[in-house]
């Protein structure tokens, strides 16, 4: 319960830090704004200019402003790509910089310190909308055009602000450009410990839920045998016929429970032709088995061929052990005239044996072949060699690489 | 008359299976043992013709026995019977000459039946376990390793794995150094991952 508890308390973290970054850097461009607005307001007003161009100023920073605070919010992982108000804001501070000439020559903006200002308040929200969105080096690329841009517009009417424009809207784009870089690279990493704490979390309990499981398996596995083995010898001390049957009852059941959890255990696990034959192979050799793998020309196979040929190389390759003369084997993957897969195992260990006790396995792979359309035979060979043949026509559907289990690939921008 | 070894540490399956396998008219018991190194004594004095093994017993387990009596009695069978079916085990048994892999969830009938084939001369591996190891591939893990590795499996340290497989410490390290190298991972943790998707451990 801790667990569960602390996990919440941790996750509500996440999301406050994430509330509160994005107040923080929505906020700042508004700050950094209003304070260089106002002492460019008071500065109209002292040069006696209509009031229409003070609003008309607030404006237009008020438009800029609203563009880089979608620009955060969206880098901040909440809402879509503003491309209209990013293609506004283009547009807002070509304006802006084409009406500096202008302002300047109604004589209401004067000196380099204005100047500066000016230039600083246009390039401002630019810098807080792009940096989000650019990558490093474009976002450079974008910072020193824009401000020679706003250095040259300068520079044509006021030679002396024109060096201190650049040099002071250059530093305004490194320094907004780090500190939202820094600020989203930190969020980030937040998010991405908390997808991993998720994931170790599940992680864990999958662990926890597999370790049960073993033991459960080895626990009751072993009294499961008992059970069996001992229903078996009361089964063979008892005369009565109906107890007899009873009996039998009771260790086919057993025993089917005793499988059920070896397969709960061992899970479910998907795996493709190649891994079953390299696992073929490394098995006959354990066995003194050499084993020789031939798939040049084989076909491509479908989820479905792979499975079904698993089943026919398992049941095969379980043939070939059981005969201890083999000492060579071959298992050959090939395109037959007509597009089918064509499987051939061939041992030289000679026929074919029903495993005892277990049945043969060969009578239920024709089965499991059949709905596919595959055929199978199996019989001595030359050179007192035998040979296992399955022929799969093609399938219609595509070849398609074995799923892994599916894992949480870690997003940095994926928050919930 | 087949003579036959039992060794399995747990008497209650063993003395089920002697019972059972007593009503069969070619089969004797001649010897029973509960560990690793009985096993190899009564073996050695007794001579059976086939020897059924649990893999795991104290001492040393069933597959290092089977090592052991194919050097010692060249002509007696061995076969394992385990409720493990890790695709390194039936690697090592059939590597070690081990010519019976059953499942203990085997009927004392179908032992009985097995037996008789693995003393003909022939093998006999159990359809499921063999399928088991041929879908994992080839594991690049040695049994022994597979085994420590599943001990870490569960997040264990290293002490504590060291005390389950009754290893020194420096041991257990070396063995796991050796798996994270051959699985080419950086840790025990993501070796035992790994190893698990894969059927390996």
């Amino acid at each position: 319960m801790t667990d569960v508890r602390t996990t919440t308390h941790y996750r509500t973290d996440v999301a406050k830090a994430t509330v509160q970054t994005r107040w923080m850097l929505c906020s700042m461009p508004w700050l950094l704004l209003a304070a260089l607005l106002w002492p460019l307001l008071a500065r109209l007003g002292e040069a006696g200019a209509p009031a229409v161009v003070g609003w008309g100023i607030a404006t237009l920073t008020a438009v800029q402003g609203i563009g880089a605070t979608t620009a955060i919010a969206h880098s901040v992982g909440r809402t879509a790509r503003p491309r209209a108000l990013l293609g506004a804001m283009a547009a807002v501070t070509v304006l802006e910089l084409g009406l500096l000439p202008y302002a300047y020559g109604t004589g209401h903006l004067d000196g380099t310190r204005v100047l500066v200002i000016a230039a600083i308040a246009i390039v401002i929200p630019p810098a807080f909308a792009l940096s989000p969105l650019l990558g490093q080096a474009r976002y450079l690329v974008v910072a020193l055009v824009g401000s020679v841009a706003a250095a040259v517009v300068v520079w044509s009417f006021d030679r002396a602000a024109g060096p201190a424009v650049l040099a002071f809207t250059v530093a305004t784009w490194t320094v907004i450009g780090g500190l939202m870089r820094s600020s989203l690279w930190f969020l980030s990493v937040l998010w991405q410990l908390d997808a991993a704490r998720e994931t170790q979390a599940r992680l864990m309990v999958a662990e926890e839920r597999l370790r049960f499981a073993r033991d459960l398996h080895d626990i009751i596995g072993r009294n499961l045998s008992v059970i069996a083995l001992k229903s078996e010898l009361v089964q063979r001390l008892t005369e009565h016929p109906k107890a007899q049957a009873e009996l039998t009852e009771v260790q086919k059941l057993t025993r089917s429970l005793h499988q059920e959890i070896r397969e709960v255990v061992k899970g479910y696990r998907t795996t493709d032709l190649t891994t079953e034959l390299e696992g073929a192979r490394s098995v006959l050799e354990a066995a003194g088995i050499t084993c020789r793998i031939e798939r040049d020309g084989a076909p491509e196979l479908g989820q479905d061929a792979q499975t079904a040929l698993g089943w026919v190389v398992r049941e095969g390759i379980t043939n070939v052990l059981h005969h201890s003369h083999a000492r060579t084997c071959t298992i050959a993957l090939a395109r037959a005239a007509d597009g089918a897969a064509e499987l051939t195992i061939t041992n030289d260990g000679g026929g074919h044996r029903p495993a005892s006790g277990g049945g043969s396995g060969l009578a239920g792979l024709g089965e499991r072949l059949a709905p596919l359309g595959g055929s199978l035979e199996h019989g001595p060979g030359a050179d007192r060699t035998y040979r296992l043949h399955v022929l799969l026509p093609p399938t219609e559907s595509p070849t398609e690489p074995p799923t892994e289990p599916p894992t949480e690939p870690p997003t940095d921008r994926g928050h919930r | 008359m087949i003579r036959v070894l039992l060794a399995d540490d747990e008497h209650l399956i063993r003395g089920a299976f002697a019972a059972l396998l007593a009503f069969e008219d070619d089969i004797e018991i001649v010897a029973e043992a509960s560990t690793g190194p009985e096993a190899t004594a009564m073996a050695l004095h007794h001579r059976p013709d086939v020897a059924v093994l649990d893999l795991q017993m104290p001492g040393r387990d069933g597959v290092t026995v089977a090592r052991e009596l194919a050097q010692a009695l060249p002509d007696c069978r061995t076969m394992i019977v385990t409720s493990h079916g890790l695709p390194g085990h039936l690697k090592r048994a059939l590597a070690c000459g081990v010519t019976g892999f059953v499942s203990k969830t085997v009927s004392a009938q179908e032992l009985a039946s097995i037996i008789r084939t693995v003393h003909g001369g022939h093998r006999y591996i159990d359809p499921i376990l063999a399928a088991d190891a041929i879908s994992a591939g080839a594991s690049p893990l040695s049994a022994r390793e597979a085994d420590i590795l599943s001990l870490a499996a569960d997040g264990a340290p290293i002490l504590e794995i060291a005390e389950r497989a009754a290893l020194a410490p420096g041991t257990v390290r070396n063995y796991l150094s050796s798996v994270t190298t051959k699985l080419g991972v950086e840790n025990r943790h993501a070796a035992a991952q790994l190893a698990r998707q894969r059927g390996w451990i």
